[in-house]
């Protein structure tokens, strides 16, 4: 008897635990997600969302930081799509397996784990300074774009190896052309994978500050951007603006947190749309 | 013939009338010569010669293992999917080697159709797994209708499945599935048609399907049909080579083969006593 005494213990012992783990997992995120949208949602209406900022930032909407996000966002996904889509194509349907794809692969998850302020001063040298396009819409979604792309990439290649490999043999078999067989029958059947990379990635990135603080992102602008060669405001950047060097960091805070909630909010429909794709997709594929 | 002597085996053989083995005098589809293949260092080939006769069924028998699928692949090049094979010798198809490294692919495939062991449509309409393959190779006019309802007749599917052409393929069952992939592949015209096991993952009622089918093709088409059942083979194949370990141990007519055959290895095998 006593040992199997002990050992129930010990066992409650450990669920106990792991229920505490899980609560304190749900409790901080429905406490962070609760206070941002307590504070923030009483300053959320259509002035706030529609019209610029007033008054040294202590009035009016962030309508301009809004669309400063959006287009970056835009941008880089345009840059990073082909180009993670392809370079996944490359490793998956075409590179034979051996020393380069485990360069490449290496390369990749590096990539990944670069620190975010890393890019943003990789930016600012590069696209900025030595290409020459400055502070600008231009630099700044070029770097995020460079930030994202492993994830577009190795969403890509999840998706394409998860095709199976007798579609392949089917389609060359009866003298399909490779590029052929990877447009006909490869891409349509892997593109549920690769939109929910890329809308992750999407989510992501609307979310980053440090790669567009030095590359094109101003605290204030009163115009909307016009060209690719503008800066923009955006989203992460006036929070941090407001939250450390406007003029009355008080009497901005529910400007903040209402920038935070639709920040937030944003990044979840995000997410939420590339679910709902995904479920949509899945439920329809019969293989 | 009184005085025959049945006290041996093969006097008794001598009695049965074998169709003469006679195959050089007929007219040849494809041929190797001295053909080995390696994955890597693996020699998984071994010198083989074979002659495939034109409008016939030839059926490759043989344990797991002995190379008939790798065989099979040679003729239509799928064997390009893998890394590190190598090929010597040669595989002539209208008298041209098909593995020199200047063959255009694509068409020696549309030549050679190849059905796979586990029927693969593409997870698309039925009617546009029939006109992928003609799409692919540049045909372009409005007889898709057409192209679609023969094929299908060929494959004994129209009567099935006319009134569901825009269904997608993976919803028909598994044996339909197989016709499918014969009507797309007979789509293109090829002259002959590889099928690599085509029944394995069939019911009864569908394989005897498939092997009427098989009977009624060889009137246009050159069938070469991988089996591991011998019943099969004996069904529907007018050639027979059985091949053990990457080497080709016997080859000829399928009652030969089956009734007499020379390798005792073959005999073996063909008697279920090993494989």
């Amino acid at each position: 008897m006593p040992p199997l005494s002990a050992n129930k213990y010990v066992q409650k012992i450990f669920f106990t635990l792991t229920g505490i783990a899980v609560v304190i997992i749900m409790g901080a995120l429905f406490f962070l997600l609760g206070l941002i949208f307590i504070r923030g949602a009483p300053v959320i209406n259509l002035e706030f969302l529609t019209q610029a900022p007033r008054r040294g930032m202590t009035e009016g909407g962030i309508m301009p930081a809004i669309l400063g996000t959006l287009v970056l966002v835009a941008f880089a996904v345009a840059f990073a799509f082909p180009v993670g889509l392809f370079g996944a194509i490359y490793l998956v349907e075409y590179a034979k397996e051996g020393r380069i794809t485990r360069i490449i692969n290496e390369a990749i998850e590096n990539l990944n784990a670069v620190p975010s302020i890393v890019f943003g001063l990789f930016g600012l040298a590069f696209f900025v300074t030595f290409l020459g396009f400055g502070r600008s819409i231009l630099s700044a979604s070029l770097t995020l774009a460079m930030m994202i792309l492993p994830t577009v990439m190795v969403t890509s290649v999840e998706a394409l190896k998860a095709i199976p490999q007798s579609f392949r043999e089917g389609s060359l078999a009866l003298g399909a052309s490779k590029w052929r067989t990877i447009q006909d029958v490869v891409l349509p059947e892997a593109f549920a994978g690769v939109l929910t990379g890329v809308i992750l990635a999407i989510g992501r990135v609307a979310g980053e500050t440090a790669p567009i603080l030095f590359t094109g992102v101003v605290y204030y602008k009163y115009a909307l951007p016009s060209s690719p060669f503008d800066q923009t405001m955006a989203l992460t950047y006036h929070l941090f603006v407001l939250a450390t060097e406007s003029p009355d960091i008080a009497k901005t805070r529910p400007i903040q947190y209402g920038t935070a909630l639709v920040l937030v909010g944003l990044v979840l429909l995000v997410d939420a749309t590339a679910i709902y794709i995904r479920r949509n997709i899945l439920s329809k594929r019969r293989w | 013939m009184d005085a025959v002597d049945f006290e041996t085996k093969s006097d008794v053989l001598d009695l049965v009338q074998l169709p003469e083995s006679s195959i050089d005098e007929e007219e040849i589809a494809l041929e190797t010569k001295n053909l080995s293949l390696w994955y890597g260092d693996l020699k998984v080939l071994h010198n083989i010669s074979l002659k495939v006769v034109k409008n016939a069924v030839t059926a490759l028998i043989g344990p797991s293992g002995s190379g008939k699928s790798t065989l099979i692949r040679c003729f239509n090049r799928m064997n390009d999917l893998i890394n590190n094979v190598r090929i010597e010798g040669t595989v002539l198809l209208d008298g041209k080697d098909i593995t020199a490294p200047d063959v255009d692919v694509t068409q020696l495939r549309r030549q050679v159709g190849m059905m796979f062991q586990k029927p693969n449509p593409f997870p698309k309409s039925i009617q546009d797994n029939i006109t992928y393959g003609p799409r692919v190779h540049g045909f372009n006019g409005n007889l898709y209708d057409e192209i679609v309802e023969k094929n299908l007749r060929r494959a004994a599917l129209w009567e099935e499945v006319h009134e569901r052409l825009e269904d997608n393929a993976l919803d028909l069952s598994i044996g339909q599935q197989q016709r499918l992939c014969l009507a797309r592949t007979l789509a293109v015209n090829p002259e002959i048609i590889l099928m690599d096991e085509p029944c394995s993952a069939l019911d009864p009622i569908s394989t005897a399907k498939i092997e009427d089918l098989i009977h009624e093709l060889k009137e246009n088409y050159t069938v070469i049909i991988v089996t591991h059942n011998m019943q099969q083979a004996a069904r529907v194949a007018d050639y027979t080579a059985f091949m053990c370990l990457g080497e080709l141990v016997e080859f000829g007519a399928t009652l030969q083969v089956f009734e007499a055959p020379k390798n005792s290895q073959t005999e073996d095998y063909v008697c279920g006593r090993f494989g």
